[in-house]
């Protein structure tokens, strides 16, 4: 008997973290959505993004990879503007609207200096099928 | 009668348009510029809870 997760469940994860609007670059994790956008607390740079998948910002698909399931991607970033000097640690996303934290991740550590840029390439979330 | 190589090479004067993305250029290098490494996330693919 095999085990299933219709992808209308896995998406509806995925459409929640495609429903933010804010994405942040972060010394640290942030766990609210005020640490991720407020440059007084760990947020380096902070860019705009247009929610809903296949909106231009965010995609959903099948993943074809072991385990398989389904994944969202965010589109890369260019030419973010750095607002605070600090080591780059996290990438949030968050929804301004009801201040919700959507999703944290890791990026390799990078020293950041304010006035500079940042870009931020394409990444994924994907989230498996039951084994 | 003066050489071609010997000749003074007379500078070309900028426009103010040439003169404006010139400075803009010289701005945009003292901007230093940074590229991230993001890490992907997988969930789910563990089988985190066994049957007790």
């Amino acid at each position: 008997m095999a085990k299933i997760a219709p992808d209308a469940m896995i998406d509806a994860a995925l459409d929640y973290v495609a429903a933010s609007d804010k994405m942040g670059v972060c010394s640290a994790e942030p766990t609210t959505y005020a640490k991720l956008t407020t440059t007084a607390d760990v947020c380096l740079a902070l860019q705009s993004m247009t929610p809903g998948s296949g909106n231009g910002d965010f995609l959903k698909a099948d993943d074809a990879g072991s385990p398989y399931g389904r994944k969202l991607t965010m589109t890369a970033k260019s030419g973010i503007s750095i607002v605070s000097s600090n080591t780059a640690t996290h990438v949030g996303l968050g929804l301004a609207a009801g201040t919700t934290l959507r999703y944290v991740t890791t990026c390799t550590s990078q020293a950041l200096t304010s006035g500079g840029t940042v870009d931020v390439p394409s990444w994924k979330i994907q989230i498996g099928d039951p084994t | 009668m003066i050489p071609d190589k010997e000749k003074p090479i007379k500078k070309k004067e900028l426009t103010d348009e040439e003169k404006k993305l010139e400075k803009e250029e010289s701005k945009n290098e003292e901007k230093p510029h940074f590229v991230l490494e993001v890490q992907d996330s997988s969930m789910g693919s563990s089988n985190k809870f066994t049957k007790e």
